[in-house]
């Protein structure tokens, strides 16, 4: 079993009126199936409304499912004496910079968590310098929050949960209100988590551009999911993605329109570099097979 | 504007003041308070300068940046002088009219009463900035965990406290946002009487609420997702221990207090 | 309609105190009738302070500002009636909802003008339908809305002020692309139907790229580009020194020319770039 593993998880979220009375039901998760490995780096795309930040809860038991069963490293989400595992193994860093830093300095705040875990001073010490110290944030340590950019601040969220060692860590659009600079920070950050520390890492977000590094990647669409696979092959299905108004990186985009103009390009271009290399190869090509007329007319005019 | 306020904000530099025991400063500001009631003469109002001056020097904090808490007081401020000055009848008369008095007695106290609220403010303020909040709700913690035996939930205060000294500085700055995109819409915060004021201030208390009880609701998920369950089982990070350097600062408050004592009776 | 003439503006935070920052230094800049103007630049540039200062919420340290050949700073200036000239829409819509409905809400601006009950009415209704609000929601309160709703109530908001400029502080913040695509289209909307001109204030090059007609590039409280997008986007390198980057489509044109194919750089959007690439391959023949 992989250190992440649904089964048929179903969440409702039921609005009641003031007697109590059910007055509407908005299924969230609809037969949700996920198995992630250890190690990889998952992302999980959709818009708001779409169910993701609601399975992202899930991960870190502050929901259970309604019905199914999600397990997190082998552990049930729903037994009640799991709930502090779970959420020891997979942390959590959310979208909001501000609303989750709980301390009025850095390293005060990443040592929140192995604090409530009970973890000796000693080894507390150690491990905000390390955490701190692999998100860069180690010379902030005794700077107040508020005084930090927005990349800055997730990046003590980050260590934060870093603290407490987690085997996985699932960033509920951790992107959402940075500015480009800030989002680069974070999701560089999130990446060298995943290859120097080998953290699963599980990336809900809208942006498609931050998708192109990962493993694998789900999309969601009311609360279920319709499409799956490498980003390679999420990317090479660019009319389904556009029928779901899912923004596609523009190189992609580029590199569509050129194939529908008959342009001989590979699907599921991700990167600049791809979509360069594969121009200059049709470019040549085509120059090559017209290459000797070409030559013929420079001969006839001398 | 209330941006400037630095009543409970931490000023990060090191100093010996930064380094004490956040329950000797706790303490320490305890007396130092209730000497500002106690002192008396010339004598006692130097000590109380002194002593208050000499801890901003160690504290390293610029005078400038202290004195602008003041700014916050200075209405209370002046509202106890103009009380002071008016209404004291004692001493020689200098001037009267109806139920207003202008006295000595009535200067004196008047003079007293800034100096008492001023130092007390001053105080205080030396204490926050110096003291991260984490630090002072640890020392309260701890200071107060005797009544953890009848039932008071001191952790849980006390971490309420730190969560809200927190959140002050970014719900006033929301206020200002808040403020100007009213404004921006045409809204007028400085017309009308009380009455007119106060509704006016519904657009900006309306968004304030919304935003804040977002906020704490994000916050409690956060903290549960870090495994919070309450001080039961909590270890610290930086447990509090009581060193060298606070044994003496405690010396030196007690000897700051039996002086005032001393001048009060003695001069 | 309006049209707004900065003068050498100065602009200093906390002036005078240990907090001191300068956010604009020496700004000058003319904004006519009806443009579609993107201003841009990363967070603490002073982008917002200089939206600030066009609708009098911040006042300039040095310089002036006309607005229709009348210095706002005179002293007998009408600041409320520059309010409902230049319309500014800050960047969270929950920083400005607070009425039970949303068509009360919108009523706020017509009202705080001075206008009767009807006529404020009238107003809110005509904004909410500019903004392609549905109707079956007019009467509901703002904030079970979607935020792409409350942001289209937020606009309607300061547009039922009437104003001959509409400023909005990063208008697609938080939202996702459907969202923002949307918010986008109805502001471009707006702007041909109504006649106002629009300034979209934000960090994103791309988001605005294919909609603004002229972009003004700020680094440091100083304007470092203010040229067609096109223009703009030549110059990638000094963008991305002060931390901006140009649609990815303009690095690609580039690199294409550079390895020696025939494309003009410079595309803007995803159609220029590929319609360049594809006419040059069909050339060669």
């Amino acid at each position: 079993m992989g250190i992440i593993k649904a089964k048929n998880v179903v969440h409702e979220f039921f609005r009641r009126d003031e007697e109590g009375n059910v007055e509407a039901i908005t299924t969230a998760l609809d037969n949700v199936n996920l198995d992630i490995q250890e190690g990889q780096f998952i992302a999980i795309l959709g818009h708001n409304g779409s169910g993701k930040s609601t399975l992202a809860k899930h991960i870190n038991a502050l929901l259970v499912p309604g019905e199914g069963t999600l397990w997190v490293d082998g552990m049930a989400t729903n037994e009640e004496e799991n709930t502090i595992p779970v959420r020891k193994t997979a942390g959590m860093v959310f979208q909001n910079p501000d609303n989750q830093i709980i301390a009025s300095v850095v390293e005060e705040d990443v040592g929140f968590g192995p604090e409530n875990l009970g973890v000796p001073t000693e080894e507390i010490r150690k491990r905000v310098i390390n955490s701190l110290q692999s998100v860069g944030m180690a010379e902030y340590k005794s700077h107040s929050p508020n005084r930090l950019s927005g990349g800055q601040k997730q990046r003590v969220a980050i260590a934060g949960v870093l603290a407490m060692e987690p085997k996985c860590i699932v960033f509920d659009e951790p992107t959402a209100m940075l500015d480009p600079g800030g989002r680069k920070e974070v999701i560089d950050a999130a990446h060298e988590l995943n290859r120097q520390k080998g953290v699963t890492i599980i990336l809900i977000t809208h942006y498609m551009e931050e998708v192109t590094g990962a493993d694998y990647v789900y999309v969601m669409e009311q609360g279920s999911i319709i499409m799956q696979g490498t980003p390679r092959e999420i990317f090479s299905r660019v009319d389904e993605l556009k029928e779901h108004r899912l923004n596609v990186p523009q190189v992609t985009l580029v590199a569509d329109e050129l194939r529908r103009a008959g342009i001989l390009i590979p699907a599921g271009i991700l990167t600049r570099e791809e979509l360069v290399e594969a121009v200059i190869d049709a470019y040549g090509q085509a120059e090559m097979s017209t290459g000797g007329e070409l030559s013929d007319g420079i001969n006839y005019s001398g | 504007m209330i941006r400037d306020m630095t009543l409970g904000q931490y000023y990060p530099v090191d100093s010996v003041i930064h380094k004490l025991d956040p329950r000797v400063k706790l303490s320490a500001t305890f007396i130092y308070i209730t000497a500002l009631f106690l002192f008396r003469g010339l004598a006692g109002f130097a000590l109380v300068t002194a002593v208050l001056f000499y801890v901003i020097h160690l504290s390293k904090i610029p005078f400038g940046y202290i004195v602008k808490g003041l700014k916050t007081v200075v209405t209370l401020l002046l509202i106890t002088v103009v009380f002071n000055l008016l209404f004291t009848s004692t001493g020689t008369e200098y001037w009267h009219w109806g139920p207003f008095h202008l006295t000595s007695t009535g200067i004196i106290n008047a003079v007293l009463m800034s100096v008492r609220l001023g130092y007390l403010v001053i105080g205080t303020s030396v204490m926050t900035l110096t003291t991260t909040p984490n630090a002072l709700t640890d020392g309260l913690e701890k200071s107060l965990s005797c009544l953890n035996r009848i039932h008071v939930p001191v952790h849980e205060l006390a971490m309420m406290m730190s969560v809200a000294l927190r959140f002050i500085p970014i719900l006033i700055e929301e206020t200002d946002r808040i403020m100007k995109a009213q404004t921006a819409r045409g809204a007028d915060f400085e017309k009308g009487n009380i009455v007119r004021r106060a509704k006016n201030m519904i657009p900006v208390l309306v968004p304030l609420f919304v935003s804040a009880f977002r906020r704490a609701d994000d916050l409690a998920l956060a903290m549960e997702s870090r495994c919070y369950t309450g001080g039961e089982g909590r270890t610290k990070m930086k447990p509090l221990k009581y060193g060298k350097n606070d044994r003496k600062a405690y010396l030196a408050v007690i000897v700051f207090f039996i002086l005032v004592i001393v001048f009060r009776i003695m001069l | 309609m309006a049209s707004i003439i900065l003068d050498k503006i100065d602009f200093t935070y906390s002036s005078g105190t240990v907090h001191e920052m300068q956010a604009l230094k020496n700004i000058n800049l003319q904004i006519g009738e009806g443009e579609f103007i993107g201003i841009i630049g990363r967070t603490g540039s002073g982008k917002s302070t200089l939206v600030q200062l066009f609708n009098g919420l911040l006042k300039a340290g040095n310089g002036h500002i006309y607005v229709d050949g009348e210095d706002i700073y005179d002293d007998d200036y009408d600041m409320k009636k520059l309010r409902c000239k230049v319309g500014l829409v800050f960047q969270y819509p929950d920083h400005q909802l607070f009425a039970a409905t949303n068509f009360e809400d919108v009523c706020f601006g017509p009202k705080n003008q001075g206008l009767g009950k009807k006529e404020a009415e009238l107003r809110a209704f005509e904004a909410l339908r500019n903004v392609g609000f549905p109707e079956e929601l007019f009467y509901q309160p703002p904030f079970e809305l979607s935020g792409g709703q409350k942001r289209r109530v937020a606009i309607a908001g300061v547009l039922a002020m009437k104003p001959e400029v509409l400023i909005l502080d990063e208008p697609t913040a938080g939202l996702d692309p459907a969202g923002r695509d949307e918010i986008l289209g109805l502001l471009s909307r707006m702007r041909s139907e109504l006649g106002i001109t629009v300034i979209l204030v934000s960090h994103s090059m791309e988001d605005v790229a294919e909609y603004v007609e002229r972009m003004i590039v700020l680094d440091n409280g100083e304007i470092l580009f203010d040229a067609p997008p096109r223009e703009v986007f030549s110059h990638h390198r000094s963008l991305e020194e002060i931390g901006l980057a140009a649609p990815e489509v303009a690095y690609l044109m580039e690199e294409l020319a550079k390895s020696g194919m025939p494309v003009k750089p410079g595309a803007v959007t995803v159609q220029e770039a590929a319609q360049e690439i594809i006419s040059a391959i069909c050339k060669i023949p």
